[in-house]
């Protein structure tokens, strides 16, 4: 099937009116928890993962992908208007973005927010379209112990960029493995780690421990602080950026677009480190540095560019390879699991209406976004006016929902507590979740491949190196991780280190 | 930080030497055909040197100060609360139902948790229950827990 074919029945499954609904809705609930800071895709795509249920499997995913690329255009309203990034992605949109809203500039620094996110999120479906059937058909040849090396590799970049101490990010990517691989052995089917507990037998669920770790604790952590929040007063007027602006813009535009699809790409890569790249790179490149941090509009664009193209090409290694490279991702591989469906190299063989779908509704998503987001400016500045001490008891209450509806059950919304609490005391103790969920998501993966590797080479661990693929990512990550002790590259980690979510 | 990163740290060990001693206590099989246990007891290990190395980090750590400073200056009592106010729920959950338990739940924290007044609490308490109801259970088909508030009220009407 050639591209062009592909990309009409795409087009003939992303417009079909349920999952035009659908797409809508996702993008939509994208923005708004993109806007509202404390509440982001993670929890969203959580929350609304049972409602899929009843929806055809493309309309489902094509609502949750709709949530994560919605998501990276409303965190950039919060960052101009409030200075709080409703998205980590959106932190540094936060330092020139809100420079121009003090300046009387509001209007076109979200105005470029949102063209430059349409740009680049167009740019990045285009480039997904155009690498991933290379990618899949390559991927078909892959065996287990490549499928190991790249998801020791993924594990390891993500570790690598976490916040603050590389041990501890490591010690929590070895917990989350260990969470991953409680219960049924899927090998021999014995039970492991369920301490005779039937609710367990099936595993510890993915969405309890990320509600738990990312919305619970989040919750625990606000509540304990009085948050206060300076809305932008004035009237936002003139959205359509100046000849002047544009002419700033282009090549910001365009690097951050192709900066971005290249990391989100990469496992571990993702929309938080392009975008703070992008900025470093735009300021290196600019003839006044000196503006930036003072309202630069190339300070919004570049970014805004590259978070949206990182979260389009991201799909690339889920769709083709079934890794997720980010903890965002590894929800929506849950979800296409739930959906009994498995991403990966013969995703787009076994099923093109879905994979064409999807890649057709981000387009429809992405035009979708440009027109919620520029008209309806005013309704996101609203929402932002509603008290935290409202809005928290309404998250907690989607939480508690989206848990118990997964599978009807008590014991989850436990989980979801305890590990609510558990995420509360690791942010107050430096450890990042990130790690932690991607390693419970590649958990069972990761056995697997290790295992069936180990029985086609008689137990010979030379199977990961006469690969040159398998050699080559287990290099990598072995270098990443040695580089994190050497002092000189561990202060150059920290600069680049982020907070992915 | 430096008492923290002990006590974190002493707890992942504990954590590391259970698994470590569950993934042999499960077969480690061989290398040609690696048992239930093997990933286990591997990953165990592996925390368990991590989680050495963060204790000798933190033990070379100065002094610093308390583990009470985290929680300096702020409401760190409603961390506790609102974890039990959860757990309650969850257990009156099955007995009250979704309507009741939630409005019970969110009356309590609008009023508690940054005080509203309590007829403001109890009118957010009760909206807020009711829309969420009509949208995910009427709407949207979610299950939720209907709870025997009905069976125990039945017998006294009918």
């Amino acid at each position: 099937m050639d591209l062009l074919s592909s990309m009409a029945l795409g087009l003939s499954v992303a417009l079909q009116p349920i999952n035009l609904l659908y797409c809508f809705a996702g993008v939509f609930i994208g923005t708004l928890v993109g806007v509202l800071p404390g509440i982001g895709p993670v929890a969203a795509m959580s929350l609304l993962l049972p409602v899929t249920f009843s929806a055809p499997p493309e309309a489902g995913i094509i609502m949750l992908a709709g949530i994560y690329y919605g998501s990276m255009y409303g965190g950039s309203t919060t960052a101009i208007l409030v200075n709080i990034p409703g998205e980590a992605a959106s932190v540094v949109t936060c330092l020139d973005g809100h420079q121009m809203a003090r300046q009387g500039r509001a209007g076109p620094a979200l105005g470029i927010a949102a063209m430059g996110s349409f740009i680049a999120g167009t740019l990045a479906v285009v480039g997904l379209m155009l690498v991933a059937p290379t990618l899949a058909r390559w991927a078909v040849k892959f065996g287990p112990a490549e499928y190991f090396s790249l998801m020791v590799l993924g594990l390891s970049v993500l570790t690598y960029l976490s916040h603050g101490s590389l041990l501890k990010a490591l010690i929590m990517a070895c917990f989350g493995l260990v969470l991953g691989l409680i219960g049924i052995d899927s090998i021999n089917a014995m039970p492991r780690l369920t301490f005779d507990r039937m609710e367990l037998v099936d595993g510890v669920g993915l969405v309890p421990i990320v509600m738990g770790l990312f919305g619970i604790a989040e919750i625990l952590s606000n509540i304990e602080r009085s948050i206060s929040r300076e809305i932008f007063a004035q009237r936002i007027t003139g959205l359509m950026p100046t000849r002047r602006d544009w002419k700033e813009s282009a090549g910001p535009l365009a690097r951050g677009s192709l900066l971005g699809f290249v990391l989100g790409v990469l496992p571990g890569g993702g929309a938080v480190i392009s975008s703070f790249i992008s900025y470093a790179l735009e300021k290196r490149l600019s003839k006044t540095p000196e503006t930036f941090g003072k309202g630069a509009i190339a300070g919004v664009a570049g970014p805004e560019a590259a978070n949206n193209a990182a979260a389009g090409s991201g799909f690339i290694p889920l769709l083709t390879l079934g890794i997720p490279p980010n903890v965002v991702l590894a929800l929506l591989l849950g979800a296409f699991i739930v959906h009994g469906l498995q991403p990966g190299p013969l995703l787009m063989l076994q099923n093109p209406n879905i994979f064409w779908g999807i890649v057709a509704s981000m387009y429809i998503g992405n035009v979708m976004l440009l027109i919620l987001n520029l008209p309806l400016i005013g309704m996101w500045v609203q929402v932002l006016k509603v008290p935290y001490k409202i809005l928290f008891p309404v998250i907690v209450l989607f939480c508690l929902i989206g848990v118990y509806s997964l599978s009807n059950s008590i014991f989850d919304i436990y989980v979801m507590i305890l590990f609510g609490v558990l995420g509360y005391l690791m942010r107050k103790l430096g450890y990042e979740p990130a790690p932690l969920v991607l390693a419970f998501v590649l958990g069972p993966m990761m056995e697997n491949n290790l295992r069936k590797a180990l029985i086609i080479s008689d137990g010979s661990f030379w199977i990961f190196i006469d690969s040159k693929l398998s050699l080559a990512c287990l290099a990598l990550a072995a270098l990443l991780l040695a580089t994190a002790i050497i002092p000189l590259l561990r202060i150059r980690r920290a600069k680049i280190a982020m907070e992915p979510g | 930080m430096r008492i923290g990163d002990l006590v974190a740290a002493l707890v992942w060990l504990t954590v590391a030497s259970y698994v470590t001693l569950d993934g042999w206590k499960m077969g480690l099989g061989s290398l040609n055909d690696p048992g239930s246990g093997f990933m286990f007891f591997w990953v165990g290990a592996i925390m368990m040197g991590l989680s050495l190395a963060a204790l000798g980090a933190a033990l070379r750590e100065p002094a610093g100060e308390a583990l009470a400073t985290l929680w300096a200056g702020t409401r760190w009592w409603l961390v506790p609360y609102v974890t039990v106010l959860l757990a309650l729920y969850a257990w009156l959950l099955p007995t009250l139902g979704f309507l009741a338990a939630t409005m019970l739940l969110l009356c309590i924290l609008f009023k508690t948790v940054d005080p509203m007044g309590w007829l403001a609490s109890l009118f957010a308490a009760v909206a807020t229950s009711l829309v969420s109801y009509v949208v995910f259970h009427r709407w949207l088909g979610t299950q939720l827990p209907a709870g025997q508030i009905k069976d125990w009220i039945a017998p006294w009407i009918f």
